[in-house]
């Protein structure tokens, strides 16, 4: 069994358990020692590489060992699993006799139900059925050397489950010796090929969960029964902490919601303007996730009911940019930042690139002016806005945000040509009104879209509601607003629109975030062209110098 | 669409009743503001809408515990919510919607 899983033993599956420079500088160190005096047996193996003794006592990574002062994974042992693996490959090559007989083709279906706990602990395996039973489940893709399970929610990693070796011989990215992921992608293999697994946990909610729904059902009975107008200051700071200790909990997508209906409770005890007309929909939207929580069955998935905490990043090469917006913001919750938004014209997606900091813990950093100075890859803002830009190697999350982490090269992509046209109205709406009709009370991914202007209305301003608008049409007819608040950088935003169209200027594209509103389709808008005008005006930064950006043929 | 018409404004009427006890606060609510539910709840009876005349009941029942009326009326809150979403969401086809002034 050892050397069958030694000679299945591929390189991605060193590299999960260590990392690529520990497997590089392996076959560097293999390369350059005498490989005649290792010993390999049937259950064991041994080795001196540059010095230090390794040492195999069975199948799987966890059965190494070297005595370097390294911790963990090393490049010696690396080095003896490619020497070890070149051995059985040049043994079979010339017939050997001694060569063992092939290995189960599934190992990750053999045994019982209890062979999972045995093998990766009875915390992993408990910790990956409730994963199961609430529906987060891996890809799986079995291949000649074996199972591969990518998982990306609740967490990101990827495990290799070989045909040799068992399940000791799985790997996981996440490198720790014994992780739930590992359990899930046999476990999830095992349900899908009608084999034994444990059973799985009844689909409730965890006690931390359980009593924080009640809380907060206790909370809004409070709030109902005091009044909007009736609670204090205090009452609402409770609110904010139980949105805190729900996001906690595992259940981030009520703890945004509820976050929302405190700020607008904040917002109506400063009587800012709407904030009263939209606590209705808040405070709903609020009960409806709970009480859904709170059902068994569910009336939707969990992972929907429950959201999922923010993505990690994965790694992308060879995507064309263009910048289209930048904006500056502010949260009501004191967070300021900015923003740059870029088209990938090869898939029509929209990725944005923010940094922000808040108000409190850092007075100093003005938004507007960190993001003239900012720089991506080493590209200052205005330059990226200018010109399209092939991003070499970065990272994005699913819902396209960029991360500006050490390692994102840029380069400026020469000959390609700017104008793309803007997106067709039709498309998005259609795919808002079927994501709405599934779930009325889903908070929508931010959807971005650059919309050409075939029909311009008069801009009006609302001092009730502290709200602007700007009525307008795509050329196809289709009617959609221009949206923002008084305050702040959406009121600046009014402002450069106000000024535009009073010099008789005629906007022919904007982009900005779609959303529906009472029925309205509105737009937030981020940035501007006028017609004529050679550059994007960026409404919420118009310092920043009006870039070219692209625009639509 | 007449019937159309009439959900629409009888869910408008609804939502703005209560937001109006949402922000007195159920237990500070007042006869007026109570009497006005009431009416809201038979036209909501003529329009066939049963179960949520129930918790309409229930939320307006001056004899049952505060606590049961307020969740009574958080549910109603809820579905008021809903049934605006889902007719905002039946308004948004670009087929339907008029044009936009020039």
């Amino acid at each position: 069994m050892l050397q069958q899983w030694l000679y299945a033993l591929d390189d991605a599956a060193i590299a999960d358990w260590a990392n690529k420079g520990l497997l590089k500088r392996g076959a560097k160190a293999l390369a350059a020692c005498d490989s005649g005096q290792w010993t390999l047996a049937a259950d064991a193996a041994a080795a001196n590489i540059e010095g230090h003794t390794q040492r195999l006592g069975g199948v799987g990574f966890a059965a190494l060992a070297c005595d370097c002062p390294a911790f963990g994974p090393c490049h010696h042992l690396c080095a003896f699993l490619l020497g070890l693996r070149e051995r059985l490959v040049a043994q079979a090559a010339a017939g050997d006799a001694a060569a063992e007989p092939p290995a189960p083709a599934t190992p990750w279906l053999d045994g019982d139900a209890a062979s999972i706990e045995q093998a990766f602990g009875a915390a992993a395996t408990r910790r990956a059925l409730q994963w199961l039973a609430r529906s987060f489940e891996a890809e799986l893709e079995e291949g000649d050397t074996g199972l591969v399970g990518q998982l990306l929610d609740p967490e990101e990693a990827t495990v290799r489950v070989p045909r040799a070796g068992g399940l000791a011989a799985a790997t996981c990215t996440c490198k720790a010796a014994s992780c739930a992921h590992r359990a899930l992608v046999v476990l999830q293999a095992r349900q899908a090929a009608g084999s034994a697994i444990p059973q799985l946990p009844a689909l409730g909610l965890e006690a931390p969960a359980r009593a924080r729904l009640a809380q907060l059902e206790d909370w809004l009975v409070a709030l109902v029964l005091q009044g909007c107008a009736g609670v204090g200051p205090a009452f609402v700071d409770q609110g904010e902490a139980l949105a805190t200790e729900l996001r906690q909990a595992d259940l981030p997508r009520l703890g945004a919601t509820l976050q929302g209906l405190v700020q607008l409770l904040r917002d109506d005890q400063v009587r800012r303007g709407g904030a009263a007309e939209r606590l209705p929909d808040a405070l709903a939207a609020v009960w409806v996730l709970a009480r859904g929580l709170r059902r068994e069955p569910m009336p939707r998935p969990f992972p929907e009911l429950a959201g999922v905490h923010r993505r990690s990043y994965r790694r992308l090469g060879g995507l064309l940019l263009h910048g289209v917006g930048a904006e500056v913001w502010e949260t009501l919750a004191g967070q300021r930042g900015f923003s740059v938004y870029f088209h990938a014209p090869e898939s029509g997606r929209y990725f944005s690139w923010s940094e922000s900091r808040a108000r409190d813990l850092d007075p100093q950093w003005q938004p507007a002016a960190a993001l003239e100075q900012a720089r991506l890859a080493g590209i200052a803002v205005p330059a990226l806005l200018q010109r399209g830009h092939r991003l070499e190697c970065g990272w994005a999350s699913a819902d396209g945000r960029l991360s500006a982490r050490d390692g994102t090269r840029l380069s400026v992509a020469d000959g390609v040509a700017p104008a793309c046209p803007a997106d067709d109205l039709a498309t998005p709406l259609q795919g808002l009104g079927e994501r709405l009709r599934a779930d009325p009370w889903q908070r929508p991914p931010q959807q971005l879209v650059r919309l050409a202007v075939g029909a311009v209305g008069a801009l009006q301003v609302d001092r009730a509601l502290q709200r602007w608008s700007l009525p307008l049409g795509d050329p196809s007819g289709i009617p959609f607003t221009l949206r923002g608040e008084l305050a702040g950088f959406q009121g600046l935003a009014c402002r450069q629109l106000q000024a535009g169209l009073a010099a008789g200027r005629v906007p022919s594209e904007v982009f900005g975030r779609l959303s529906q509103q009472g029925g309205l389709v509105v737009l937030a808008p981020i940035s501007v062209r006028w017609a004529g005008a050679p550059g994007l005006l960026h409404l919420s930064a118009p310092r920043l110098a009006a870039s070219r950006g692209v625009s639509h043929a | 669409m007449p019937e159309q018409d009439n959900l629409q404004a009888w869910l408008d009427a609804g939502q703005h009743w209560l937001a109006r006890v949402q922000a007195a606060g159920l237990s500070c609510a007042g006869h007026p503001l109570l009497a006005e539910g009431h009416a809201w709840r038979a036209q909501g009876e003529l329009l066939g809408w049963a179960p949520v005349c129930r918790l309409l009941d229930l939320a307006l029942d001056e004899q049952a515990a505060l606590s049961s009326r307020a969740r009574a009326l958080l549910d109603l809150v809820a579905w008021v919510a809903t049934a605006r979403r889902l007719e905002a969401v039946a308004g948004l086809s670009p087929e339907t919607a008029p044009p936009a002034s020039r």
